[in-house]
């Protein structure tokens, strides 16, 4: 049976158009922001151009501020999803005692604030004596990027049936390779989904990283700063190409590691 | 390949449940052997031992050799999975070949192989598909023709055609059993359906909880069941509860109820307490003036008739209020008017020899 096609009553229409402002709004003023060729964050844009993000370059703490989030994005990334696939596989195909320990454990940075994951970091980090260092940045990130991959995972491997890897296993497979011949490339969607989440958690946490950050900063922290004792419009700037580096993160991983796929086949 | 299957004192527990039982069952070389029995009896279990999926107490020897420990991989056991399992992503003759490709097959033999085992299973025109892209039937017969390129040892096959109609099931039954014949290759076929287990069978393993209730030919089953559950399980079964009261040639004489004596083959001794059983279509329904000397004769009360047009399924009581299903060919009397009715008295009638004495 084919759902009949109603029309949307104009209320209804105005509430969505409302609710999509509010979303994009906010990035379009302050791409305009951004522009201005004045020194204030003015808008609409007094005068249009580009100083402000030639400032960034001109600014070291920005540049290394870049440098340092990107490392911390890629590596946490890559070691999160790393984690939630093993993670998962154990939660999924197998029942053990602690099952639901494990899976709310994964997850808890989910529930407990910010504010207190960076104190708990701050005092545990300092205790063992790695604070103040790229590890403990690292440690916080694989940390707080788990449970956003570790959810994607789960669902993934949840719909992967395991009568396919038994399949290739009875064809000659041994059990690693029935894993990366059949199962890999169905969760690949999967895991791409997972590296975004997990990437855009990195790049953009504030909260919990400037408990652990000292005269190098991450991106967010850096910006945060720069507003707190400059008026002029290089925060706008800096956080309008945010926006545009993590879209294009996005998009080149779900191309490469296909995205796509959860649409085609 | 010819392989013997001999599995001794299997046990598989999975936690606080015993899934097998000490099952111990030698299988002939080129046999379709099929496991049956109710779901949750344990006959995918059984499958699952075989395949190296399961571990276990006892002892799995293929063609004499001990697979005790072996893992799957390194069995060569051909499975056709109830779901197929065909790798989503890759074309029929990818799936086709993976087992080739596992094995270190050159590109050019495993070519080959596909192509004979596409034609063998006339896949022909298919090879480029994804499994998305195909049939239930078709589906079914790349899984076949999957498990069948790497030349198995055994085939196992757990309910594979669950998922198809009627129509296609009964030719991939015929399908199926022709090229079982023609690879004369052991195969172990798994299913809950008894007239597949029937039709399909050199060998019928009726399982229940777990444990091996009787191995035998599709005749054997259904005319000899061991005990009353296979009885029952293959085929109707009108059971009686009945008494042995003394021997009349090399027949026994069972008292049924209110006197009434019924003849068996069977060896039980007097005074033993048994259970009779006789098949629907053995039974015959009589009239007064049209009873057969030396059958078995019983009076009932007809309850319900169902019309089925080609044959009549008809249902009495007997003076112990016991039910009893009668399903006779449509004689033609029946639209003529000589039709039984609900309420009138018959004889209950059947050949001795029909009767099924079940020792409890």
């Amino acid at each position: 049976m084919r759902p009949t096609m109603r029309s949307i009553s104009p209320l209804t229409k105005t509430f969505g158009y409302a609710v999509i402002a509010f979303l994009v709004l906010p990035l379009v003023v302050l791409v305009g922001v951004s522009l201005n060729a004045g020194v204030e964050q003015n808008f609409p844009p007094s005068g249009l151009s580009l100083r402000w993000y030639a400032n960034i370059v001109n600014r070291d703490g920005f540049l290394n501020a870049i440098q340092m989030t990107m490392i911390l994005a890629v590596i946490s990334t890559a070691s999160s999803v790393f984690v939630s696939i093993l993670a998962a596989l154990a939660i999924v195909r197998y029942r053990f005692f602690g099952r639901d320990l494990l899976l709310t454990a994964i997850l808890s940075p989910l529930i407990v604030p910010q504010v207190v994951v960076g104190m708990a970091f701050l005092v545990t980090l300092s205790a063992i004596g790695i604070f103040k260092s790229m590890i403990a940045l690292l440690l916080l990130h694989s940390v707080i990027t788990v449970p956003f991959a570790a959810r994607v995972m789960v669902g993934t491997l949840t719909g992967a049936r395991v009568s396919l890897e038994e399949a290739a296993r009875s064809l000659g497979a041994p059990p690693w390779k029935a894993f990366i011949l059949i199962t890999l490339p169905l969760i690949r969607p999967g895991i791409a989904a997972a590296a975004v989440f997990a990437f855009v958690t990195s790049f953009e946490n504030f909260t919990a990283t400037q408990f652990l950050v000292w005269d190098r900063t991450t991106l967010p922290v850096e910006i945060y700063t720069y507003v707190q004792t400059e008026s002029d419009p290089t925060g706008a700037a800096m956080s309008s190409a945010i926006v545009l580096t993590v879209c294009v993160v996005v998009l080149v991983l779900s191309r490469v590691l296909g995205l796509d796929m959860l649409t085609k086949r | 390949m010819k392989n013997t299957v001999e599995i001794r004192n299997l046990t598989v527990r999975y936690g606080q449940t015993v899934a097998l039982r000490d099952v111990s069952v030698t299988l002939d070389a080129s046999q379709f052997i099929t496991v049956l029995g109710p779901s949750g009896c344990g006959k995918t279990t059984l499958l699952r031992v075989l395949a190296g999926f399961v571990d276990y107490d006892g002892h799995v020897l293929i063609g004499g050799e001990a697979h005790d420990g072996t893992p799957p991989h390194k069995r060569g056991i051909g499975i056709v999975f109830q779901d197929y399992a065909l790798f989503p992503h890759m074309t029929v003759a990818q799936n086709i070949a993976f087992g080739l490709r596992m094995r270190g097959w050159k590109a050019a033999a495993q070519k080959d192989a596909v192509t004979d085992a596409i034609q063998l299973l006339r896949l022909d025109g298919l090879v480029e598909r994804y499994p998305d892209e195909l049939s239930g039937g078709q589906q079914q017969r790349v899984a076949l023709a999957r498990a069948i390129a790497i030349n198995p040892k055994l085939l196992l096959l757990d309910e594979p055609l669950a998922a198809l109609d009627k129509k296609l099931r009964e030719d991939m039954q015929v399908e199926l059993r022709q090229l079982q014949q023609r690879l004369d290759i052991t195969t172990m076929f798994v299913t809950h359906d008894q007239e597949e287990a029937l039709a399909l069978s050199d060998k019928i393993i009726v399982m229940n909880h777990g444990e091996v209730r009787q191995l035998g030919t599709p005749m054997e089953v259904y005319d000899h069941p061991s005990d009353r559950f296979v009885a029952d399980f293959i085929g109707t079964s009108n059971l009686l509860a009945a008494q042995v009261v003394g021997r009349e040639g090399n027949m026994l004489l069972c008292h049924v109820a209110d006197g009434i004596l019924v003849r068996a083959p069977g060896a039980a001794s007097d005074g033993a307490d048994v259970f009779l059983s006789v098949r629907p279509e053995r039974l015959r329904l009589a009239r007064q003036n049209d009873r057969i000397a030396h059958d078995n004769d019983v009076p009932a009360i007809i309850e319900h008739v169902t019309y089925l047009g080609h044959r009549l399924k008809i249902r009495v009581r007997l003076a112990d209020d016991s039910r009893i299903e009668i399903d006779q060919p449509n004689s033609g009397a029946f639209s003529e008017g000589d039709a039984w009715s609900v309420g009138e008295t018959a004889n209950l009638t059947w050949e001795p020899r029909n009767t099924i004495v079940i020792d409890e």
